[in-house]
């Protein structure tokens, strides 16, 4: 989507962050979703990581 | 009085639920006592203690739920009893799901947003890149409103969004207006045939001010973020910012503005220019003027003159730099010789306490021709607040700097900042006293206030010493902004403030009175 | 009816453990909340899945806002795999691929605050507690803490009224250490009150929790707690509903939910800041009712403030053994 393209759009917005910015979106009646954003636990496993390497005791 | 009893086997509810559901039914009409309850062995034993329990009661398991009621028949039945159970738990499933949802991530969120086109970032700056990118990824324009993003992350983002045609306005993008839509810290302006792509927040937020002031309007307000003109940036934004706007059908003049850019970077800009079809009006305060209008661009002195410029501009009127006030000549000369004359010779200090960053640039390269001011954004290396000699002098800081506000908000959004820095920094030797007042979405609600309850307080300090202090301001806002201008300017001027209607020309006004009390007092008019 | 696929946001551990173990494994659908489902595993365990902020252990945390009970009704059969869990109806499926995997014990390898701090935590816990709505057993905080709310009235209900005594009892035969009263007591607790985890579990929950931190923080030194929190499990057993009993069994274990988690990290270990932040969590979330849980854990707090002060400093700690005796209960 090209900015030219943007400008000719409603603007439906994600805001991830400060609450604020989101309820003075709202207030102006423009569509927005409020992410619960939390930082991604670094380094944590994940089932990803956890399924791959049971694929790959499978396989073996 | 009878008893009466409702069982729901395997019936599961919250203990919250149950709690505010007996005490509604409590107060139904003919309920002389109500008991609700998972049939626990204890929850028998009391609905027994009660006189609540029947035979029924034998039969049932921990897992299931009872209704035990003494009513009066003549006033109500046990179904209306269950009736009203009923209908309560479905209120609250409903009233439950009213609430807005909040997905837990930026991708479920791009799922329940059917259409969504933009992601506004402002999440801490380590965690910023990593989030831009998935947006990035997903086909959506970004602003970014975080700082601490590593530089190197900020080139790889904007390779990314020129290579798919996205705006990743950011990092430390403050201020930027879509489809009439103000994100951020932005003001309320018209909709209008000027179109800005700024990589200074504030000074943004001055010009379109400034223009909605005038009478004019803007089409779009694009943000870059404040590194993008550096050589390591290459301009990636500003020169997509700029090229979409002279693409786009509503916009009939474009404004920059920026800090001076990078030689090589300056140099693709004024390229662009020279073959912009419509007028492009630059202020890269303090930039090179003859640059610019080799590349056939028209320069400007001040934020507030680029607003000038591009509004003549727009409706084919003549234009020249403005460097004067809006209020007459006189009316000015009066004003700082009426300020002089209240100070007394050993006050001769400026503090400048800003918390817009571009309008304290702006005030350290207009105030800097004539005197020393020692900042934390210095013209000089030499002039660092922490080279203020111990016979001090002028001082000028913009308290949006990360120094000032780790751990806490920015200025313009929770003033406390500022108000310790009136309590800290200005004393019997401060003679002027320079601030601006910046309105808008996600600004405070009253910054006007917050600064006129720090002047009275500073005012009664020095009253104690005999002595009094030359305040000045600017409202960087609008009649549209939910703070109001006007409301804004009586406040500061009920606390004895000197409002005008520019950073530009309040700077000037200061910049006339330091100069007239070096002079010393002439006849007051 | 189109499938109705949602991701998994956040996988428990201890469930991953069981999905590794259980390839396939058949479940039934147990109870079906707006915002939480739970799975019957065997005969009295569950896997809880909920779309709200919050997971618990043996629990998955999966997104949309949707209601439950609009998809799935008790009895329905889930497929559960690791990476996927699918109803054989075919309208509802959870895919696992992108989950995290939470902690379930994650707090019990942290030393704890001095018992000065805790117990300033533990007074700034009941002052805001103080002024929420008095719900459950809630209207006896100042009974049991001995703690005056500022003339608030609390109004007591039927169930708060009718155990006050018995719970009194019970935070006074702890705090003198007197075990085996203490479980004689509690089988006047166990199942008692509203909702599907009765209130006094819930106030039992966060004794037994504090209880397994203590142990774990300092192994052999209070010999009774296992035994302690096994009679209580197995009392839950037969005298509470099935998701009450698996609350208390996890409790026993040392496993929370994570809001209930963070805000005993709050108020033990003084992390994650933010008390009354952690403590509405605790209040808003879950098919359990919090209020009555923080009501047990300012109680069992005192516990904790009394016998972990100055642990840590060596030498002292035979001291404080002999001043507390630590009988064994007899079960």
């Amino acid at each position: 989507m090209s900015v030219n393209d943007l400008f000719k759009q409603e603007l439906k917005i994600v805001n991830l962050g400060l609450k604020s910015f989101h309820s003075d979106l709202k207030s102006q009646g423009v569509t927005t979703v409020q992410v619960n954003w939390k930082p991604k636990a670094g380094g944590k496993k994940n089932m990803l990581s956890l399924l791959g390497k049971i694929n790959k005791v499978k396989q073996s | 009085m009878t008893l009466h009893t409702s069982v729901k086997r395997n019936a599961y509810y919250d203990s919250v639920t149950l709690m505010l559901l007996s005490r509604e039914l409590q107060k139904l009409e003919g309920v002389e006592d109500v008991l609700v309850g998972m049939a626990t062995g204890l929850n028998l034993d009391l609905a027994k203690d009660l006189g609540l329990a029947d035979n029924e009661f034998d039969t049932l398991t921990p897992n299931d739920l009872f209704i035990a009621a003494k009513i009066d028949e003549a006033l109500i039945s046990m179904k209306a009893i269950e009736d009203a159970f009923n209908e309560y738990l479905n209120k609250r499933v409903e009233s439950e799901s009213d609430e807005d949802y909040q997905p837990p991530s930026l991708s479920s969120a791009i799922q329940s947003l059917p259409g969504a086109n933009m992601v506004l970032i402002s999440v801490p700056g380590q965690f910023a890149a990593a989030e831009v990118e998935d947006a990035l990824d997903a086909g959506l324009h970004v602003m970014l409103f975080s700082d601490n993003v590593p530089v190197e992350d900020e080139l790889r983002l904007k390779q990314k969004a020129v290579e798919k045609g996205l705006l990743m306005m950011g990092p430390d993008c403050g201020t930027a207006i879509i489809n009439g839509i103000p994100l951020c810290l932005a003001n309320a302006v018209r909709l209008g045939k000027i179109g800005v792509v700024g990589a200074s927040g504030t000074g943004t937020q001055e010009v379109t001010v400034q223009i909605h002031k005038l009478g004019e309007g803007l089409s779009q307000v694009i943000g870059t973020g404040g590194r993008d003109l550096k050589e390591q940036i290459g301009g990636l934004m500003m020169t997509l910012g700029f090229e979409s706007l002279i693409a786009d059908p509503e916009t009939e003049l474009i404004v920059l503005i920026s800090k001076p850019p990078a030689p090589s970077v300056a140099e693709k800009i004024y390229q662009i220019a020279k073959s912009s079809p419509k007028p492009v009006v630059i202020d890269f305060i303090g930039g090179d003027r003859a640059a610019i209008e080799a590349a056939g661009a028209i320069p400007c002195i001040s934020l507030e003159d680029a607003a000038q410029k591009a509004v003549k501009v727009l409706r084919g009127q003549e234009y020249e730099d403005f460097t004067g006030f809006s209020l007459p000549e006189d009316h000015i000369n009066c004003i700082v010789d009426t300020s002089v004359s209240k100070l007394k010779s050993d006050q001769t200090e400026l503090r400048a306490l800003f918390t817009g960053g571009t309008l304290a640039d702006e005030a350290m390269k207009l105030l800097g021709v004539h005197h020393n001011i020692y900042s934390n954004i210095p013209l000089l290396p030499e002039m660092a607040i922490a080279n203020l000699p111990e016979g001090r002098g002028h001082i000028c800081l913009d308290l949006g700097e990360d120094e000032f506000t780790r751990g806490r908000p920015h200025p313009m959004i929770d003033p406390q900042t500022r108000t310790e820095f009136f309590q800290s920094h200005v004393d019997e030797k401060t003679a002027v006293i320079l601030v601006d007042v910046v309105l808008g979405f996600g600004s405070y609600k009253d910054p006007a206030g917050a600064v006129a309850d720090s002047v009275r307080e500073i005012r009664q300090r020095l009253a104690k010493q005999g002595k009094d202090v030359v305040v000045i301001a600017s409202v960087c806002g609008t009649d549209l902004d939910s703070q109001d201008l006007n409301k804004s300017i009586a406040t500061l001027e009920a606390a004895g403030i000197i409002v005008l209607p520019s950073n530009a020309q309040a700077v000037r006004l200061t910049d006339r009175i330091l100069q007239r009390m070096k002079k010393g007092v002439l006849d007051v008019c | 009816m189109a499938i109705k696929e949602v991701n998994a946001i956040t996988a428990a551990d201890d469930l991953v453990e069981f999905l590794e173990n259980h390839p396939g494994y058949l479940a039934r659908v147990h109870s079906v909340f707006p915002h939480a489902v739970n799975l019957l595993i065997g005969e009295d365990a569950l896997v809880t899945l909920t779309n709200q902020d919050d997971i618990t252990p043996m629990g998955l945390r999966v997104d949309g806002s949707g209601n439950f009970a609009e998809i799935l009704k008790v009895g329905d059969k889930v497929v559960l795999d690791l990476d996927l869990f699918t109803s054989i109806n075919g309208v509802f499926a959870v895919n696992l691929r992108d989950a995290e995997i939470w902690e379930s014990r994650s707090m019990m390898s942290l030393d704890a605050c001095p018992g000065e701090e805790v117990a300033q935590i533990r007074l700034n816990l009941i002052k805001w507690l103080g002024k929420q709505s008095a719900l459950g057993l809630l209207p006896l905080l100042p009974r049991l803490t001995r703690q005056s709310m500022n003339g608030k009235p609390m109004v007591e209900n039927l169930y708060s009224r009718h155990i006050a005594e018995d719970l009194e009892a019970f935070t006074k035969a702890i705090n003198t250490s007197d075990w085996q009263r203490a479980l004689n007591l509690a089988d006047r607790l166990v199942g008692f009150g509203m909702g599907s985890t009765p209130a006094c579990d819930d106030f039992l929950a966060a004794y037994l929790v504090i209880f397994t931190v203590v142990d774990t923080l300092n192994p052999d030194r209070y010999p009774w707690v296992r035994e302690f929190n096994q009679t209580i499990t197995s009392k839950a057993k037969k005298r509470t509903t099935l998701i009450s009993a698996n609350m208390l069994r996890h409790a026993a274990d040392g496993k929370l939910s994570r809001s209930h988690q963070r805000l005993i990290q709050t108020c033990l270990y003084n992390i994650q800041g933010e008390l009354e932040y952690s403590a509405r969590q605790v209040l808003r979330h879950g098919a359990t009712s919090g209020g009555d849980f923080l009501l047990g854990l300012v109680c069992a707090m005192q516990w904790f403030q009394y016998n972990m002060t100055d642990v840590s400093k060596e030498g002292e700690q035979a001291w404080v053994e002999l001043k507390q005796p630590q009988p064994v209960p007899g079960i």
